[in-house]
């Protein structure tokens, strides 16, 4: 009862990890067998290693948390040499997220991936700075993401998912975007983009200056976002932000998501995304819904339009 | 490895920071002395936000100790917890220590809260579950009181020699720990492994690089997840092959201990 389709790709279950809160190979089976989530999506890898920003890297608000992580990884070609082999069969589905630079390193990553077998679908994290527009991202508007799924498309013949930006002026207009240049799924949201000040110092709390939001206190935002965007497209709506609970995760599901990921709240409880698949049954049961799938898209709305 | 709610069995207080935080746990759970928990209260589950990590400061079947030191909200509403309660552990997580080299006295150098791991260690040494080699181990205990030397008894009964040192005089050597260590260095081949404030770890990894003394630090870096997947708890290691010179290795996963000349000190 809880199996989902995104575009041709199945899924036992609709509750995926989200990129950059279970890690960048196995590290979450410490807790949780990495079978349990409908899909393992593993941490941003980029074309070039990467260090990562300064710490702190992560402090906390109310209801939340503000991270600037800086994407760390080893950069695509030690993580498919050194770390793939170690991941590939030991989830229902793998997922990898991956961001370019500048606009040339997205093909150039996607082309080293090319058809590798064990690689479900990518997810590309449009919400990374592109340092040749002095860090804007690559988000923020349609011409630009069309451009990018299709030269990323070109390259790889693994399903695209595009993971959109809540500060996207146009995020509907984006989302759109993505489906025309044959995006299987958009998937929502990344980070809000914030700050938290030590006013004494006169410093931010965090290493980098700014962070990104997640956690509870973005979920009623993130809700918004995909009621809307599931509005505009016909693909699959992945809904992200402050999931912490298998009611948090039917919410997305009325607001119109096909599936959803789970970031933050691994961090407060590893096993998270077990109690959540674990609970989802005994609430649809006690719901009388028969299958989790009759539930996307079903948000009255009072005098809808 | 396990998450779960664990009922608090006793919540002994230390004055005036502190508290002995005992938790019932699953009965098969192992530890090896320095691996830590992530503790959470189950009903602030608003703030604070995220769990904080703990050394486990005994393990007994069925039972772990912390020793919390009261700095903020999280370790105030976990130091708060009463009998009745539980709290939510995540853990053990990290790597342990179980040996230490043969030839060379091991020396611990603990910094008030800092002694936490130690107990453990010596608990497990005694029990013949950690290999030391044949010399009785010496514990550099500081504090800025007698007050933040916390649970000395408990040290001092061991079979180990015990030194203290406090900022203020009220217990053993007036001063810092790091003078009792240059001293300690002075007597033979010695083994440093250092847990407390970060001035304290980055003086007494300098103290041991003057005598080439092996020296082994316990970070308490700041942790989100505790078990590898956030990236927060970056630490700076020394690494050539980068062009700036180091990289960040995550506390979490591949300490909390490092060896103190493969860092990049703050100073
Ligand atoms: C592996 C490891 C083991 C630890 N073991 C113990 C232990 O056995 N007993 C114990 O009492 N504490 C231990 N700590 C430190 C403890 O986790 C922090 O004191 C705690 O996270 C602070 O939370 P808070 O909400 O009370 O403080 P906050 O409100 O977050 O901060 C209050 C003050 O404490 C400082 N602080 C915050 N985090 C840390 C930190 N990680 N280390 C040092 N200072 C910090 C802040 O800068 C601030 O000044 C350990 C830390 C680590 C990483
Ligand atoms: C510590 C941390 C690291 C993250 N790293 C990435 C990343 O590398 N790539 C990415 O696309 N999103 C990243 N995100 C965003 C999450 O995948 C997710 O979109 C966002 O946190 C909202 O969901 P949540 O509230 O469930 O965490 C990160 C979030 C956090 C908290
Ligand atoms: S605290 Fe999350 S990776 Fe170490």
């Amino acid at each position: 009862m809880l199996d989902v389709r995104i575009g041709p790709i199945e899924l036992m279950n609709p509750v995926i990890s989200a990129s950059g809160c279970y890690g960048q190979a196995l590290e979450s089976e410490a807790f949780v067998d990495a079978h349990v989530p409908g899909a393992l999506l593993l941490k941003t890898i980029t074309l070039h290693p990467r260090a990562g920003n300064p710490p702190p890297r992560i402090v906390e608000v109310a209801g939340g948390i503000l991270n600037s992580i800086g994407l760390p990884n080893k950069g695509i070609e030690r993580w498919l040499t050194e770390t793939f082999p170690k991941v590939r069969g030991h989830a229902s589905r793998l997922f990898l997220n991956i961001a370019g630079e500048r606009t040339d390193e997205w093909p150039r990553i996607a082309a080293r991936i090319g058809a590798t077998p064990g690689i479900d679908a990518l997810e590309l994290n449009i919400s990374c700075p592109n340092v040749e527009q002095g860090g804007l991202p690559f988000a923020r508007d349609p011409e630009t993401v069309a451009r990018l799924v299709r030269v990323v498309k070109n390259e790889t013949p693994i399903p695209l998912i595009v993971k959109l930006a809540p500060e996207s002026p146009d995020i509907g207009g984006i989302a759109l975007a993505a489906q025309e240049n044959g995006a299987i799924a958009v998937s929502l949201i990344n980070t809000i983009r914030a700050m938290a000040i030590d006013w004494r110092s006169r410093k931010p709390k965090l290493g980098y200056g700014f962070g990104g939001l997640s956690g509870p206190a973005v979920k009623p935002v993130a809700l918004r976002l995909v009621y809307e965007v599931a509005r505009r497209v016909s693909i699959p709506v992945i809904g992200i932000g402050g999931i912490a609970t298998a009611d948090d995760v039917l919410e997305f599901l009325v607001a119109g998501a096909t599936a959803v990921q789970v970031g933050t709240a691994v961090f407060r409880d590893p096993r998270a995304i077990q109690s959540i698949v674990d609970t989802l049954p005994t609430l649809l049961a006690e719901a009388n819904v028969g299958h989790i799938r009759e539930l996307t898209g079903t948000l009255r709305m009072p005098g809808s339009r | 490895m396990p998450a779960f709610h664990a009922p608090v069995l006793s919540n002994r207080e230390l004055p005036p920071d502190a508290t002995v935080l005992t938790v019932a746990i699953p009965e098969h759970l192992t530890l090896e002395p320095f691996q830590f928990a992530m503790l959470s209260m189950p009903a602030d589950a608003n703030f604070p936000f995220l769990p904080r990590p703990f050394s486990v400061y005994d393990a007994r079947p069925g039972q772990w100790d912390f020793l919390i030191k009261r700095v903020g909200r999280g370790t105030g509403s976990l130091a708060d917890a009463r009998p009745g309660e539980s709290i939510y552990v995540a853990g053990p997580v990290g790597n342990g220590i179980t040996k230490l080299p043969r030839d060379r006295r091991p020396i611990g150098v603990a910094g008030g809260v800092g002694i936490a791991p130690f107990l453990a260690l010596y608990r497990e040494w005694m029990a013949g579950r950690v290999d030391f080699g044949a010399q009785k181990p010496l514990l550099l205990f500081g504090g800025r009181t007698r007050d933040m030397l916390y649970d000395l008894e408990r040290f001092t009964a061991l079979p180990i020699e015990v030194r203290c040192s406090t900022d203020d005089g009220s217990f053993g050597a007036k001063g810092r720990v790091t003078a009792l260590l240059e001293h300690a260095l002075t007597e033979g081949p010695a083994d440093v492994l250092c847990c407390g404030p970060d001035p304290m770890m980055e003086a007494v990894a300098a103290v041991c690089a003057r005598a080439n003394t092996p020296c082994r630090l316990s970070l308490e870096t700041f942790m989100a997840c505790g078990y590898g997947v956030c990236n927060a708890c970056a630490v700076k290691v020394k690494d050539e092959r980068f062009p700036q010179g180091f990289r960040y290795d995550r506390c979490c996963v591949d300490g909390p201990v490092f060896d103190a000349a493969t860092l990049v000190h703050a100073h």
